[in-house]
């Protein structure tokens, strides 16, 4: 310790996972935590590598240097720094020295990159852009987060429409369901399995295990070219979609697929700091975390007074939390009755005026269309492909893929 | 942009097929065995029952018959019944044919024709005759039918040739003034009864009874009749 250029010291021998979560929590402000831990500490998953990082500690892993797997599942996780040593078991002998040689010469190395603490409401950069497993190939696929404010105005049919549009154009599209509050992917796509495949692939995702075949497993074929991964089938289940868990999942999605659309929840408040002294799971995670790794994110209003009231207060949180994707908004269920005659000018200078959005894609309301697609457990393609609902998504999938 | 070509990692996973909601049909395969299995039920029991069936057609009576009758086909019909050892005591139909044959002993309506109650021959063939004898209304029990046993009564007109039956009765002092009635037949059956061919009939119109006699009963039957009024008294069968 006295070699080091900066003081180090021991601050806790701990017990296991939890004892070392508190205590990186619990430092104190203006050093540094750095976390050792063993590649075989138990319990060690993704979640916790995120909570640590969170928490502003860094966190070196001690592998065994044949232990390949061990080393793959921890990068994939999201530990940037991996020890090789030969006997991880000896601490006293010489291989206890070069370990204490190497330990301190990864902490020279890094310096005070990971100093301060990182904002606990963003995903760490380690993990968006890290080395986990799956990013040597190249992220050719890209990301569409559909989402929409409170009061139902069809995310869910919008993303399912979308998804079938851009698959019938003979491109792989994976659909998947991140909304923790009301999932209905599944029931609207018919699925007669209620098993939620992206909580499956969070879990392989949170293990390390994550890859294209493990995903595409997970995930269940619609037909040849289309996939679908359904949501938790219950809202009291969304800490199953952690949000670093998900931002796994969707860097390996571009791998599996040209087109990842995922219907996300409705709120983005991320107050938990707020409510909580420690550190507290985050309902909202899996849309902050979708939204965040989204390319085009498509915001969908319904086409009432109410709807585009929602839709225009919260488009400026939209942004704050993504400011990087491309923004396309829809408004849906298009009619004259509660906006009035000429209902395609009237919302546009609406949006145009209060939000300034230029352009919208107008989505008219064909509920019988609609209605019998939810009937069947269909998509509008499948059931109605006249219908204008239809073609109007359909006008959205061909901008999105030719852009 | 066109689309990115995927790695082909992406290729080569594959996903398990999503099982959805499927519209109920009518060419649904469970309805189709489902009626297979009905209709084949129902053809299985017609075909068990049939097979087990053990009943042989015999012949029956269709209306009761005094001994002595010869049958007609419309005195006799088919009845399926089981008999297992005393088949060969009745007549089987397609086997024996009793039209023709005359009744031994009294049937009653739907009784099985044994055997022994019909024997060959002794109708127009053998010694019976069978004689027209004028009735009129009420003198003649109204539902008298075929198979029937009547007593004949004569009542001689006076002046007739009555007259010389009358001394053999007992009570021939009365017969020049009022002729007792005369018991001619005894126990002769019912052939037939006619109307004549008129049509209007009905119980109180005067008939013609064919009945069934031996060849020695005939003259006196004739003479008798040409006396006077006939009366017949019906007979109850035993």
């Amino acid at each position: 310790m006295d070699a080091a250029p900066r003081r180090l010291a021991v601050a806790r021998r701990c017990l296991d996972l939890a004892d070392l979560l508190s205590a990186a929590e619990a430092a104190a402000s203006g050093s540094q935590p750095v976390a050792v831990v063993s590649a075989t500490l138990p319990r060690l998953d993704g979640v916790a590598v995120a909570r640590l990082a969170a928490a502003g500690a860094m966190v070196i892993a001690v592998v065994d240097r044949s232990d390949a797997a061990a080393a793959a599942r921890l990068r994939a996780q999201g530990v940037t720094q991996l020890l090789l040593v030969d006997d991880p078991g000896d601490a006293t002998g010489p291989g206890g020295q070069s370990l204490l040689a190497a330990l301190l010469g990864a902490l020279a190395g890094t310096g005070a990159a990971h100093g301060g603490t990182g904002s606990p409401s963003t995903v760490p950069d380690q993990w968006s852009h890290g080395a986990g497993r799956g990013a040597a190939a190249p992220l050719l696929g890209r990301v569409v987060a559909v989402w929409g404010p409170v009061g139902a105005p069809g995310r869910t049919t919008v993303a399912a429409t979308l998804a079938d549009e851009l698959a019938r154009r003979q491109v792989e599209t994976l659909l998947a369901d991140a909304d923790t509050y009301g999932p209905s992917l599944g029931q609207v796509l018919g699925a007669l399995d209620e098993a939620s495949g992206l909580a499956a692939a969070a879990r392989d995702a949170n293990a390390g295990v994550l890859d294209v075949e493990a995903l595409a497993r997970s995930a269940r074929l619609l037909r040849p070219g289309l996939r679908v991964l359904t949501g938790v089938t219950r809202a009291d289940r969304w800490p199953e979609l952690h949000a670093s868990a998900l931002a796994v999942v969707w860097r390996v999605a571009r791998c599996l697929a040209v087109w990842t659309v995922v219907d996300c929840g409705f709120c983005l408040e991320q107050d938990e700091e707020i409510a909580y002294d420690t550190l507290a799971p985050r309902r909202n995670g899996a849309t902050i975390a979708t939204l965040q790794a989204a390319d085009v994110i498509v915001a969908v209003g319904a086409a009432d007074p109410v709807g585009m009231q929602r839709l225009i207060r919260m488009l400026p949180d939209l942004r704050s939390a993504a400011p990087r994707a491309e923004l396309r908004v829809v408004l849906n269920q298009v009619r004259s009755g509660p906006v009035g005659r000429g209902p395609d000018r009237r919302l546009l200078e609406g949006l145009q005026r209060y939000a300034g959005v230029e352009s919208a894609v107008l989505v008219p309301a064909d509920r019988d269309s609609l209605d019998a697609a939810m009937a069947a457990g269909r998509t509008l393609a499948e059931v109605a492909p006249a219908s204008s609902a239809r073609r109007s998504l359909m006008a959205l999938a061909v901008d999105l893929a030719d852009s | 942009m066109s689309e990115p070509a995927l790695p082909a990692a992406a290729a080569v996973a594959t996903s398990p097929t999503l099982a959805r909601l499927a519209r109920p049909r009518w060419s649904d395969t469970r309805l189709l065995l489902g009626v297979l299995l009905l209709l084949t039920s129902l053809a299985t029991g017609a075909h068990v029952m049939a097979g087990a069936d053990r009943t042989a057609p015999v012949w029956a009576a269709s209306r009761a018959l005094a001994p002595g009758i010869e049958l007609t086909s419309a005195d006799i019909e088919v009845r399926a019944v089981r008999l297992d050892a005393a088949a060969g005591n009745y007549l089987a139909v397609g086997v024996d044919d009793p039209v023709g044959l005359v009744l031994t002993r009294a049937v009653s309506a739907g009784d099985l024709l044994p055997g022994a109650a019909v024997a060959p021959g002794a109708g127009l063939a053998g010694q019976g005759r069978q004689v027209t004898v004028p009735v009129s209304a009420f003198h003649y029990p109204p539902d008298l039918s075929r198979g029937a046993v009547v007593d004949v009564y004569v009542t001689a007109s006076p002046g007739s040739a009555a007259s010389a039956l009358s001394t053999a009765s007992p009570a021939g002092v009365q017969a020049a003034t009022a002729a007792a009635p005369q018991l001619v037949i005894a126990g002769a059956v019912v052939v037939e009864v006619t109307d004549g061919g008129s049509g209007f009939g009905g119980p109180s119109a005067s008939v013609g009874v064919v009945l069934s006699v031996s060849a020695d009963q005939v003259a006196s039957l004739v003479g008798g009749v040409r006396a006077g009024p006939v009366d017949l008294v019906r007979v109850a069968q035993p």
